[in-house]
C-alpha cells in the first residue's frame, strides 16, 4: 500500500497519542475490550471520520465521529446536516462518555435478589430470549396476549412503527410512550383537528412571543432553534419570553415578562382581548378559516356565544393582570406590538402546559396564532409532511392477535380520569395495581426512566412490583430497571443502525440515518433485532410479520420509498434551501442517483436526507376538524364531554354534567367550557411559595447524570457543580432570612428536600425553582447521591384533559437548615 | 507571522455551554471531584462568566464564554521563573507542561483568570481512557494548563498546507469551540490576513476587549450591541 504524505501525518498524530497513553500508567483502569485498547495503543494511527445522528435527546443532530484506527475519540457537528448545520450541544459533544461508560450493562442479566439489592446474574442471550418468548407464547396460548405491555420513551419514526408492528402481530393494544413531551399536543388536537406539532418559522417572523416555551434549552431540538435564533440580529427579530423563572431562552430574549405559575392562559386571553377590541386581528383569516369566533346559531336554532364575545366579556386586561400578575400596561403594549408587527409568532410549551389547566392554556395561546392568521404563512407556522417511506405490507393478525387487539387498552382508565388521551402514567400505574381491566403480566421498558421522571413515584413503584415479568432494554441500570427481572441491553447509538426522522417542530421533512461507527463494545443487541428474534421464536403469524432479517434491512426497505419518490435530496455541501427551491420551480428533480445503492451510500456518507420544499397545503389538511376550520369552539371537546355525560346518565339532570365537568376540573359552564379559557389551579393556599422544576441543557431528562462532564456542567449557569440549587428572589429570601448559598429545606405537602439557595433577580418573588435531573438513587456511580430530584416532592396531580403531569401545581414552604 | 485571534459575537451567543464541552473533550481536560469543583478547582479552559444585571423585573443575565486571551503582551509569561509559558512564533501563549514547577505565579499574574491548576492527578471517566484525543498530551498533578487555541490543530493544518504547497486558508484552522458553536457566535482566524473574517469583525463598531486599559493586548474580541 502506498502511504501518502498526508496519511503519514495522520499516522504521526496517532503515534504521539499512543505514547501519551503509555506514559501515564493508566492501564489498570481500562474498562473497554482489550482489542480496542491494543488498537489505541499500538495501532497505525489512521484517522477516519464517519457521519451518524446523535440520539441522546429527541433533537436529532447530525454528528461526525473522529476515529483513530476505528476507536472513536471525538465528536463534532455535521456541517451539511440541515437540522444542526454543524452546531452541537454539550450533551451531544459528550456522547463518547456514554459509549465508554463503565456502568453500561454489558450482557443480558437476570435479577437474582430483591429490587434495589443490586444482585444480578448474567445470562446468555439464548436463555434470555427463550425465557421471554416462552412467557409470551404461553400467554398467547392462554388467549391473553393483551396482558403484555410495552412502555417506550421518545422513539419516533421507524422504531415506533417497528414496536407497534410487533405488538399488533402479537395481539396487544398496550404500547405506550412515557416521555417529557407526552400528551403535549392535546390542545392542538382540539383546535386544529390533528395532533401534529406546528413548525414555527422563527427565521422570518419579526416578533416571537413565547409562553413558557424554553426552546433554546428544552425544546424538541435546541440546537436547531439556536441556529435560527442566531440570526435574530441581522433579521431584527424581537423575542419576548413569558415565564415565571428566566430560563436560558428568557435570558436571550429581548424582553422577559414574569408570570405567575398556572396563569399563562389568562394572560394569553388578556392579550386576545386587546387584539380583538382594537381590531388588530387578521379578519380575513378569521372569517375564512376559523369557526366559533363570532356568536353563532347551531342547527337546533340555539344561540351560542362566540370566542370574541366570550373574551371581551371576561378577559379585560385588568382582570388578566390580576390573575397573572403581569401589569395591564404590559399586556396592552405586548398585544399592540403583536397586532401591529407582522409576521408575529406565538409559541406555547413548558410551564404553560405543565399544569392542571395546561390544555386550556395552550388552547388560549394557540388561539392567538389563529387571531394573527399565522397558519401556512411565512413567519408563521407550518405542518411538515412525513418523509415518503415505503410502507410495509399490513400485519396479518391471527385469531388470537385479533381478539387481543380488541381488548380495552390498558391505560384507558375505567373511571374516565383522563378521557381525552390514550395514555397517562397515573391511570397506567393505578390500573396495574388494581388489575383493571385485566392484570398486566409482562412489561417491556424501552428507553426512558419513568420512575425517576414521574411525579407518581410511589404508585408506579407499586405497579412495577405487581408485574410478573419486566423486561428492560436499557443499557444502564437506573431507578426503573432496578425493578426489571431481565435486562436485554440495547446498543449505544454509536454502535447501531437507526433512523431519526422529522423531529417535531423542525421546518422541513428530513431523515437521518444512524449506522454503527464502532463495533459494539459489549454483548449488547439492537432492540429492533431482539423483537424480530422474539417474534420468530414464536413463529406463526407473529414471526411472519417480520419478513426482513434485521432492523438494518428494515431501514433500507423503508428508505427505498424515499429514493423512489424522487423528492428532496441527500444532505450535501453547498446545496442550500434557496437553490433547491430554484431548481424545483424549474422542474428539475433535485435528488438524482443512478441506483438505490448509490443513494444509500451517499446517505450514509453524508448522514441524511431532507426535503426543504414545502408543498402548498390545502386548508382541509391544515385543519382536520369536522368543520375543516380552526375551531375556537372545540366541537371535538364538546363531543367528548357529551359522550361522558351520556355515559353517566344523560343530560336530563344537570347534576350529571356537573359531575363530569368537576371531574375534569372545569369550573366553566355552558359554552365557556369549549372555548379557550382560564381555569384556576387548585393550589394549596396554606403554603406560601410556588415551586417549579426546570430543565437545564446538559441534562434535560435526567438521563445524562452518569456522565461526569455533564454533572460538572450541570449548574454552570449558576456556578454550581454536581449539585442542585433552589433559585429564590432576594425579597422572598429576606423574608425567611435566607442568604445566598445557605442550606434550606424546601417542604411541600409530599415531602422535603435539602438544597442550597441561590438568590436571583431572574425569578418572580414568591416562586422558587429547582432544576430537574439530579437526585438519583441509582443509574450509576457518577449519578448516584448528587443533588435532589424536585419531582419527588411534587404533588401527584395532572391535567385531567391531557393526562400530563402538572409540574407547576405545587406550593411549598422554605426554611433555613439549622 | 500570523496573529491568531478569536471573536465572540455575544449578540448571537446564547450561553449554551457547547464550547465548554467541546473544549473538554478535544483537549483531554480532566474532571475533578465534586467537592473540588465546588471549591473552585474545576478545570475549564473555556469558562462561562455569568452576570446578572439590573433588578427584577428588568433583569438581564449576561453570559460570556472566556478562553485564554493569548495576549500580545502577556503578563503571565513575564513572571514564569522557568519559561514554561511563553509567546510562541504563532502568536499563541504556549505552556510547556514538563517545565512547569507549579508555582502558579502565572495564574496570579493573569488578569483574566484564564489559567487553571492541576491540584490532583488527572481523572476522567473511568475506563474511558481510549477516547483521549491522541494529539493532545495529558497533564500531571502540579502543573498549570490553559486554553491553547487548539494549537495541535494548527500543527496539523500547517503540515497539510505545506505538503500541498499553499498558504493556510481562512477557516482552515478552527478550534473545537468555534467548530461546534450552535449559534455560529465564535469566529477564529488570522488578524494579519486582511481578508479574514476576524480581521473584519475586529474592526466592527460593536467590538470591545476585556480590560483594554491594562495594555496586555488580548487577542480575544467581544462583539455586543451595547456595553454595560
Amino acid at each position: 500500500m502506498e502511504i501518502k504524505r498526508r496519511d503519514f501525518l495522520r499516522l504521526f498524530g496517532g503515534i504521539s497519542g499512543a505514547l501519551v497513553l503509555h506514559g501515564c500508567g493508566l492501564d489498570d483502569v481500562f474498562d473497554v475490550p482489550a482489542s480496542l485498547l491494543e488498537k489505541a495503543k499500538n495501532g497505525s494511527g489512521l484517522e477516519s471520520w464517519s457521519n451518524t445522528i446523535c440520539s441522546l435527546c429527541p433533537g436529532g443532530c447530525g454528528i461526525q465521529v473522529r476515529s483513530i484506527d476505528g476507536v472513536p475519540v471525538y465528536i463534532r457537528g455535521n456541517r451539511v446536516y440541515p437540522v444542526n448545520q454543524g452546531g452541537m450541544c454539550p450533551l451531544g459533544l459528550n456522547a463518547l462518555h456514554a459509549l465508554y461508560n463503565p456502568d453500561r450493562v454489558k450482557a443480558p442479566m437476570r435479577r437474582s435478589g430483591d429490587v434495589g439489592s443490586g444482585k444480578w446474574e448474567s445470562v446468555s442471550w439464548d436463555d434470555a430470549l427463550r425465557t421471554v418468548s416462552e412467557k409470551l407464547s404461553g400467554l398467547r396460548k392462554e388467549g391473553k396476549p393483551h396482558q403484555v405491555g410495552f412502555l417506550g420513551y421518545e422513539e419516533r419514526g421507524l422504531m415506533r412503527d417497528h414496536i407497534s408492528r410487533f405488538m399488533r402481530a402479537y395481539g396487544s393494544p398496550n404500547y405506550y410512550q412515557f416521555s417529557l413531551t407526552q400528551n403535549d399536543t392535546v390542545a392542538y388536537q382540539l383546535l386544529q383537528g390533528h395532533a401534529q406539532v406546528p413548525a414555527p418559522d422563527l427565521l422570518n417572523a419579526r416578533l416571537i412571543v413565547s409562553f413558557g416555551a424554553n426552546f433554546l434549552e428544552a425544546g424538541y431540538s435546541p440546537v436547531y432553534y439556536t441556529k435560527l435564533y442566531s440570526h435574530h440580529q441581522e433579521r431584527q427579530t424581537k423575542y419576548v419570553q413569558i415565564e415565571s423563572r428566566m430560563s436560558l431562552t428568557g435570558a436571550n430574549a429581548d424582553q422577559w415578562i414574569p408570570v405567575r405559575p398556572g396563569t399563562y392562559g389568562a394572560l394569553a386571553l388578556g392579550i386576545a382581548y386587546v387584539v380583538i377590541r382594537e381590531e388588530l386581528y387578521d379578519k380575513e383569516f378569521v372569517r375564512d378559516h376559523t369557526k366559533g369566533f363570532e356568536d353563532w346559531i347551531d342547527r337546533g336554532g340555539k344561540k351560542h356565544a362566540g370566542f370574541k364575545s366570550f373574551v371581551l366579556g371576561n378577559y379585560y386586561p385588568e382582570r388578566a393582570s390580576e390573575i397573572s400578575g403581569v401589569p395591564s400596561a404590559t399586556i396592552l403594549e405586548l398585544a399592540r406590538q403583536l397586532g401591529n408587527t407582522r409576521p408575529s409568532l406565538i409559541l406555547g410549551d413548558g410551564g404553560a402546559i405543565a399544569n392542571t389547566n395546561g390544555t386550556f392554556a395552550l388552547m388560549a395561546v394557540h388561539s392567538l396564532n389563529a387571531l394573527l392568521g399565522n397558519f401556512e404563512r411565512e413567519g408563521g407556522i407550518y405542518f411538515i409532511n412525513e418523509p415518503p417511506f415505503q410502507k410495509h405490507p399490513d400485519v396479518l393478525e391471527d385469531a388470537i392477535a385479533k381478539a387481543g387487539n380488541h381488548q380495552t387498552p390498558f391505560a384507558q382508565s375505567e373511571d374516565d380520569s383522563f378521557p381525552l388521551t390514550n395514555f397517562s402514567i397515573e391511570s397506567f400505574a393505578k390500573n396495574v395495581v388494581a388489575g383493571r381491566p385485566y392484570p398486566l403480566s409482562v412489561l417491556f421498558i424501552y428507553g426512558g426512566n419513568p420512575l425517576f421522571q414521574t411525579i407518581n413515584h410511589n404508585d408506579l413503584a407499586n405497579a412495577l412490583e405487581k408485574i410478573d415479568l419486566i423486561v428492560s432494554f436499557d443499557s444502564a441500570i437506573n431507578e426503573t430497571s432496578e425493578y426489571a427481572h431481565l435486562i436485554l441491553p440495547d446498543h449505544m447509538f454509536l454502535e447501531k443502525w437507526g433512523e431519526v426522522s422529522n423531529v417535531p417542530s423542525v421546518g422541513f421533512a428530513h431523515v437521518g440515518v444512524q449506522h454503527p461507527v464502532v463495533q459494539p463494545l459489549h454483548q449488547t443487541r439492537h432492540t429492533g433485532d431482539v423483537l424480530i428474534e422474539i417474534a420468530r421464536h414464536m413463529g406463526g403469524a407473529v414471526g411472519a410479520a417480520f419478513p426482513l432479517n434485521s432492523y438494518e434491512e428494515e431501514i433500507k426497505f423503508r428508505m427505498k420509498g424515499v429514493y423512489l419518490s424522487g423528492e428532496g435530496a441527500v444532505a450535501s455541501q453547498g446545496v442550500r434551501q434557496l437553490w433547491l427551491e430554484y431548481l424545483q420551480q424549474r422542474g428539475w428533480q433535485i435528488g438524482r442517483y443512478a441506483s438505490f445503492e448509490e443513494f444509500w451510500d451517499r446517505l450514509l456518507e453524508n448522514g441524511g436526507w431532507w426535503n426543504p420544499i414545502r408543498k402548498k397545503r390545502n386548508w382541509a389538511s391544515v385543519f382536520r376538524t369536522s368543520s375543516g376550520k380552526f375551531e375556537f369552539y372545540s366541537q371535538s371537546l364538546k363531543a367528548s364531554v357529551d359522550r361522558l355525560v351520556d355515559n353517566s346518565g344523560g343530560r336530563q339532570s344537570l347534576h350529571n354534567e356537573d359531575l363530569v365537568l368537576n371531574k375534569l376540573n372545569i369550573s366553566a359552564r355552558g359554552d365557556g367550557v369549549f372555548v379557550p379559557h382560564h381555569e384556576r389551579v387548585p393550589y394549596e393556599d396554606d403554603l406560601p411559595l410556588y415551586l417549579i422544576p426546570f430543565h437545564v441543557l446538559p441534562n434535560r431528562d435526567g438521563q445524562a447524570s452518569n456522565l461526569p462532564l455533564m454533572q460538572e456542567m450541570f449548574g454552570y449557569s449558576a456556578n454550581r457543580y454536581w449539585s442542585s440549587w433552589v433559585e429564590i428572589h432576594p425579597e422572598t429570601a429576606s423574608e425567611y432570612d435566607i442568604a445566598d448559598q445557605a442550606w434550606v429545606w424546601v417542604e411541600t405537602s409530599v415531602g422535603r428536600v435539602k438544597v442550597q439557595a441561590k438568590l436571583s433577580h431572574a425569578i418572580m418573588p414568591n416562586v422558587i425553582a429547582i432544576p430537574f435531573g439530579l437526585g438519583h438513587t441509582s443509574s450509576g456511580r457518577y449519578a448516584k447521591g448528587h443533588g435532589v430530584n424536585p419531582h419527588w416532592i411534587l404533588r401527584n396531580i395532572y391535567d385531567p384533559i391531557s393526562g400530563k403531569p402538572a409540574l407547576e401545581a405545587t406550593k411549598a414552604g422554605i426554611s433555613l437548615v439549622i | 507571522m500570523p496573529k491568531w485571534a478569536m471573536v465572540f459575537d455575544l449578540d448571537k451567543c446564547t450561553g449554551c455551554g457547547a464550547c465548554m464541552a467541546a473544549c473538554k473533550m478535544e483537549n483531554n481536560v480532566a474532571i475533578v471531584d465534586p467537592e473540588e469543583a465546588q471549591a473552585g478547582r474545576a478545570l475549564f479552559w473555556m469558562d462561562m462568566i455569568n452576570a446578572h444585571e439590573g433588578e427584577y423585573p428588568t433583569v438581564a443575565i449576561k453570559r460570556m464564554p472566556k478562553p485564554c486571551f493569548h495576549c500580545d503582551n502577556p503578563p503571565c509569561t513575564k513572571v514564569c521563573p522557568v519559561r514554561a509559558t511563553y509567546l510562541n512564533e504563532d502568536g499563541l501563549v504556549a505552556q510547556i507542561y514538563h517545565r512547569c514547577i507549579g508555582c502558579r505565579y502565572c495564574m496570579a499574574a493573569c488578569p483574566f483568570t484564564a489559567k487553571v491548576f492541576n491540584w490532583w492527578d488527572p481523572r476522567w471517566l473511568e475506563g474511558a481512557t481510549t477516547c483521549f484525543n491522541p494529539d493532545v498530551s495529558l497533564r500531571m498533578a502540579g502543573v498549570v494548563e490553559k486554553c491553547s487555541f487548539c494549537a495541535h490543530r494548527l500543527h496539523h493544518v500547517n503540515e497539510v498546507a505545506r505538503v500541498d504547497d499553499r498558504a493556510l486558508q481562512d477557516g482552515e484552522f478552527m478550534p473545537a469551540c468555534a467548530e461546534n458553536c450552535p449559534a455560529d457566535a465564535i469566529y477564529f482566524g488570522d488578524l494579519e490576513n486582511k481578508d479574514s473574517q476576524v480581521y473584519k469583525l475586529s474592526r466592527s463598531y460593536r467590538v470591545s476587549r476585556v480590560m483594554e486599559d491594562l495594555g496586555v493586548e488580548p487577542k480575544v474580541y467581544y462583539l455586543a450591541r451595547r456595553t454595560a
